[in-house]
C-alpha cells in the first residue's frame, strides 16, 4: 500500500466516525417523522395539538395537556433553578475562596451526575409525603414535580454560570473598584452583566434538561393527562406520556406516542437552536451598529450644576444576601438529599442484597442488575468509543476553521448532545429493538446508549487533542513520520488523558440513565445469558422497586449503590482531568 | 461643536484641602517582599507629575497606593503614612469608595466595561445614586467633553464601547474616570499599548486636563515625561532616587543613578 493510499484511507475512516454523528440525528429526526407524522395526520393536526382528552382506548389522543404541563413545570422549576443556580454560582465564584471554593466546586459537580431516578425517588419518599401532609392533597403534582426538576437543573447552572463569571476579565473588576465601586456593586454592576450571555446558555441548557426529563417527573407527577388547574393538581408531561405507555401501545396508538416525540423533538430544537445563538453571540462580543441613543447637546457645559451624590450600597448589599442564601439552599438541600439516602439506605446494603440470588419470595439482590449494566457500559463503550475518538481525530486533526461542513457536523454533535434521553429509548426501541429484531437486549441498550454517550467522547476527545501541543507534531512530521502515524504515536498517547476523563463521564451516564434503557434492555430480574439476552439496569431496577410498596428500603439501598457508583466515577474522571491539565501546564512551560 | 468647560465642581466634600499627595516613610511589602522602600514625596496639586524607572522599580506599586487598589493584592502590607488633602488614607474610617471616587485611575490596557459607551461613563454617577436621566445624560456629555471625545462619538453613544479602537478605548476610560469627578488622576502607563496618534492624543488631554487635576503618570517613556509633566520621581528597586522639576532632573539630576538612567545607561 502505498503511503498516500494509507493516509487517505485513515482520513475517510475518521471522517466516517464524524460523520456518523450527522448521520444518528438524521435518522433519527427521520425516523420520529416518518411515523409520527402520518399519526398526527391520521388524528387530525388539531385534534392532536389542540385537544384536550388523551383517551388511547376511546381513540381520543389529544395531547395539549402535556404540552401544557411540560411548560408549566419546566418555567417552574427554571424559575426556581436559575435564581438558586445564578446566585449561588456568583457566590461560589466571587464571595469565597480557596479550599471552601474547591471544595463546594467539586461538590456541585458531583452531583451533576446524580441519576435522575434518585431524585424522583426521593421526591416520592420525601417531598411528597410532606406536601399532601401540608396540603390536603395526593401530593403527586406540578408541584412537586416543579422542586424535584428545579434540584435537578441546579448543578448545570450553577456550573456554566460559575464558569462564565470566572472567565470575565480581571480588569473589569479593577475598572470598577478604581471608580469607587465596592466588591459588591462591581460583582452585580459589571461582572454579572457581562457574563450574561455564559449564564443565559447555562439557563438554556438547564430547560432543555427540565423539558426533556422524564424518570423523576413520571415518578412524582401522578401522570394524569389533564391541564393543572393548581400547583397541587397532578400532571403529565409529554415525556411522561411516551414513557408510561410505549411499553403496550400498539397501531395508532404507538404512532400517536411518536408523534408526542416528534412534539418534543421540537421544542427541543427550538431550544439548542436558542443555545447555539446565544453561544455564538458571546463569541461575537459586541455588533456594531445600534446607535439609536442620543442626548441633547448642551450647549452651554457650566459648573454650577453638581447633582447631589449618595453613597447607596443597600441594594448590592441585598443582593449579596441574596447570594450567600441561594447557596444555602442549594447545598443544604442537595447535602440532605445525600444524606438521607444514605441514612435510610445503607443498613440495608449486606452481602446478601449486593450478590445472591434473586428469588421471588421477596428478597432483593442486586446482582443481576450490576452484571447487566457492566456488559452495557463493556458493550456501549466497544462501539462508542472507537467512533466517538475517531470523529474527535476528525474535528482537531483535519479540519480547518471556517468550513461549512465542519460547522455542520458540529451542530450535529451539538444536537445529538441535546436530544432528551426518552427520545433516545422510544428510536432505540422501534429500530434496534423491533426492526432489527434485536428484542428486548444488551445489544440493542447498547446501540441506544452509544448515540446518547458519542457527543460526550467526540467533545472531549477533541478538546483533549487540541490540547496537544502543536509543536509536538511539528516534531514527528520533521522526523519524516505521516500525519497517521503522527496521530497514533504522538498525538493520542499525549491526549489520552482527556480521553479517559470522556470514557468515565460516559460510563456514569451510561449507570445513570433509565429511560432510554427501560424499553431496550428490559425489565428482566434474572441474570443474563450474554448480550442478546434482556436484563435490567440498576437504575431501571430502582425504578422498578420504587413503584413497588413492599421494597422500600431496597429501593434506597440501589440509591447508595447507584450514587456511590456515580460519585466514584465523577472523582476518578476528575483526577483525570487533573492530570491532563498538569501535563499541559508542563508543556506549557517547557 | 465644540464646548467649553469651566472649572471642575465638587459635589462631595471628602477633600477639604489642597489635594497635594504627601507619602511618609512609606514602605510597602508584597509577602516577603519589600517594593517601596521608604518612600518619601510631596506631588503638588493641578500638575503632571511622572514617575520613571525601569520595571519592577516600584513606581505603579506607588501610584496603586494612592487610590487603594493595592488593598486587592493578597500580602500587601503598608506602613507610614500616606496624605491626601489633609486626609490620612490609610487611617481606620476612610470610605474607600469614596476615595476612589475622587482619586481617579487609569489602567495600561484600556479596560471599558462591556456596555454602551453611554453606560460606560454613566458607571460612576449611577454608582453614587444619580439616577436621572437628565443629570446623567449632563455629565455624560461634560466627560466625553473633557475626554475631547465627544465630537466622535455624540451620534453612537448607544454602541458597545468594545467597537471603539484601542485609542478611542483608552480615552473612553478617562472620560469614564473623570464622570466620577475626582480631584486626581492616576494614570498607570496609560499609552503603552497605543499607536502614536493615539498616544498625541491622550498626552494632549493630560496637558489640558492639568488645569482642574492632579495628574500622576506612570511611563516607560522619558520623552512622553519631558514631554508633559512637570515634576518628574526617578525610582529604582523601590526606592525614590530623585524627586525634582522636570527640567532639573532631564538636565541636571543629581543623583548620579538618575543621570545614567536618563542618559540610556542602564533600564
Amino acid at each position: 500500500m502505498t503511503k498516500e493510499l494509507k493516509e487517505n484511507l485513515y482520513k475517510y475512516l475518521f471522517l466516517v466516525c464524524a460523520i456518523f454523528g450527522i448521520v444518528a440525528v438524521a435518522v433519527i429526526i427521520f425516523y420520529l417523522f416518518a411515523r409520527g407524522m402520518p399519526a398526527i395526520f391520521d388524528i387530525g393536526f388539531f385534534k392532536f395539538i389542540f385537544g384536550e382528552r388523551w383517551v388511547p382506548e376511546a381513540g381520543l389522543y389529544g395531547i395539549l395537556p402535556m404540552i401544557v404541563n411540560s411548560l408549566y413545570a419546566a418555567a417552574f422549576s427554571i424559575s426556581i433553578g436559575v435564581v438558586l443556580g445564578v446566585f449561588s454560582a456568583v457566590y461560589l465564584a466571587m464571595y469565597c475562596k480557596g479550599k471552601l471554593q474547591a471544595v463546594l466546586k467539586q461538590m456541585v459537580s458531583l452531583l451533576s451526575g446524580i441519576p435522575s431516578v434518585v431524585y424522583g425517588f426521593f421526591g416520592m419518599m420525601v417531598i411528597i409525603p410532606f406536601i399532601s401532609d401540608l396540603t390536603g392533597t395526593y401530593g403527586y403534582g406540578l408541584f412537586v414535580s416543579g422542586i424535584v426538576l428545579s434540584i435537578m437543573i441546579l448543578p448545570t447552572i450553577i456550573l456554566i454560570s460559575f464558569n462564565s463569571i470566572k472567565s470575565v476579565p480581571k480588569s473589569y473588576y479593577e475598572g470598577a473598584l478604581a471608580l469607587g465601586a465596592t466588591h459588591n456593586q462591581a460583582v452585580f454592576k459589571t461582572i454579572l452583566p457581562a457574563a450574561k450571555s455564559g449564564i443565559i446558555a447555562g439557563v438554556i441548557l438547564g430547560i432543555n434538561r427540565a423539558v426533556g426529563e422524564t424518570m423523576a417527573i413520571v415518578m412524582v407527577s401522578g401522570n394524569v393527562p389533564k391541564i393543572a388547574n393548581s400547583f397541587f393538581n397532578p400532571i403529565r408531561t409529554l415525556t411522561g406520556n411516551i414513557v408510561l405507555e410505549m411499553g403496550y401501545a400498539t397501531g395508532l396508538h404507538l404512532d400517536a406516542l411518536i408523534a408526542t416525540g416528534v412534539v418534543l423533538f421540537f421544542f427541543v430544537l427550538v431550544i439548542i437552536t436558542c443555545f447555539n445563538i446565544y453561544t455564538n453571540k458571546s463569541n461575537n462580543k459586541q455588533k456594531e451598529g445600534g446607535n439609536k441613543k442620543t442626548i441633547k447637546p448642551i450647549v452651554d457645559i457650566h459648573d454650577n450644576f453638581s447633582p447631589k451624590i449618595k453613597v447607596s450600597t443597600k441594594a448590592t448589599n441585598m443582593l449579596k444576601i441574596l447570594s450567600y442564601i441561594c447557596i444555602s439552599i442549594a447545598v443544604l438541600s442537595l447535602a440532605f438529599i445525600i444524606v438521607f439516602l444514605f441514612v435510610r439506605g445503607v443498613p440495608y446494603i449486606n452481602l446478601e442484597f449486593l450478590f445472591g440470588h434473586y428469588i421471588m419470595d421477596g428478597r432483593v439482590t442486586i446482582l443481576p442488575s450490576l452484571v447487566t449494566t457492566l456488559m452495557l457500559i463493556v458493550l456501549t463503550l466497544a462501539i462508542a468509543l472507537p467512533l466517538g475518538v475517531g470523529g474527535g481525530i476528525f474535528l482537531a486533526e483535519y479540519t480547518k476553521k471556517g468550513n461549512k461542513f465542519v460547522g455542520f457536523l458540529r451542530s450535529s454533535i451539538e444536537t445529538l448532545a441535546g436530544i432528551p434521553s426518552i427520545i433516545f429509548g422510544l428510536f432505540g426501541m422501534l429500530l434496534f429493538v423491533t426492526v432489527f429484531k434485536l428484542g428486548f437486549s444488551v445489544y440493542a441498550g447498547a446501540l441506544t446508549m452509544t448515540l446518547m454517550i458519542l457527543p460526550t467522547i467526540i467533545r472531549t476527545s477533541e478538546e483533549s487533542f487540541l490540547a496537544v501541543p502543536q509543536s509536538y507534531r511539528e516534531g514527528s512530521l520533521a522526523l519524516g513520520a505521516g500525519k497517521s502515524r503522527t496521530i497514533f504515536k504522538v498525538v493520542l498517547p499525549s491526549a489520552i488523558s482527556g480521553i479517559l476523563t470522556g470514557i468515565v463521564l460516559s460510563m456514569g451516564r451510561i449507570v445513570g440513565e433509565s429511560a432510554p434503557t427501560l424499553f431496550t434492555v428490559g425489565t428482566a430480574f434474572a441474570m443474563p445469558k450474554g448480550f442478546a439476552s434482556s436484563g435490567i439496569t440498576l437504575a431501571v431496577f430502582m425504578y422498578i422497586l420504587a413503584g413497588e410498596a413492599f421494597h422500600v428500603n431496597e429501593a434506597f439501598a440501589v440509591a447508595v449503590v447507584l450514587i456511590v457508583m456515580v460519585i466514584t466515577l465523577n472523582i476518578i474522571s476528575m483526577v483525570f482531568e487533573n492530570i491532563l491539565k498538569k501535563k499541559n501546564r508542563n508543556a506549557l512551560e517547557n | 461643536m465644540k464646548l467649553k468647560i469651566k472649572n471642575n465642581n465638587t459635589c462631595d466634600n471628602f477633600f477639604t484641602q489642597k489635594t497635594d499627595i504627601i507619602t511618609e516613610n512609606l514602605n510597602l511589602y508584597y509577602g516577603n517582599f519589600h517594593a517601596l522602600k521608604d518612600v518619601n514625596c510631596n506631588i503638588k496639586e493641578k500638575m503632571v507629575t511622572s514617575m520613571i524607572g525601569p520595571s519592577g522599580c516600584g513606581k505603579s506599586t506607588l501610584l496603586k497606593t494612592f487610590n487603594r487598589m493595592n488593598d486587592l493584592v493578597e500580602g500587601c502590607k503598608i506602613s507610614g503614612k500616606v496624605v491626601i488633602g489633609g486626609k490620612d488614607i490609610y487611617a481606620n474610617g476612610i470610605d474607600v469608595s469614596l476615595l476612589r471616587k475622587n482619586v481617579g485611575m487609569v489602567f495600561q490596557k484600556p479596560n471599558p466595561f462591556p456596555m454602551s459607551i453611554y453606560d460606560n461613563v454613566a458607571y460612576a454617577p449611577r454608582t453614587f445614586g444619580i439616577r436621572k436621566k437628565g443629570e446623567l445624560d449632563y455629565i455624560v456629555q461634560k466627560s466625553l467633553v473633557k475626554a475631547a471625545m465627544w465630537d466622535e462619538v455624540k451620534d453612537r453613544l448607544n454602541r458597545g464601547a468594545l467597537t471603539l479602537s484601542g485609542g478611542q478605548q483608552q480615552r473612553l476610560c478617562i472620560a469614564r474616570a473623570l464622570a466620577a469627578e475626582p480631584k486626581i488622576l492616576l494614570m498607570d502607563e496609560p499609552t503603552s499599548a497605543l499607536d502614536p496618534i493615539s498616544t498625541a492624543k491622550i498626552e494632549e488631554l493630560c496637558l489640558e486636563l492639568k488645569e482642574n487635576y492632579t495628574i500622576v503618570i506612570v511611563t516607560h517613556n522619558m520623552q512622553q515625561a519631558g514631554r508633559i509633566s512637570d515634576y518628574t520621581a526617578f525610582f529604582l528597586l523601590g526606592e525614590l532616587v530623585e524627586f525634582n522639576t522636570t527640567d532639573n532632573i532631564f538636565e541636571s539630576p543629581e543623583d548620579e543613578r538618575t543621570e545614567n538612567y536618563i542618559s540610556g545607561r542602564f533600564g
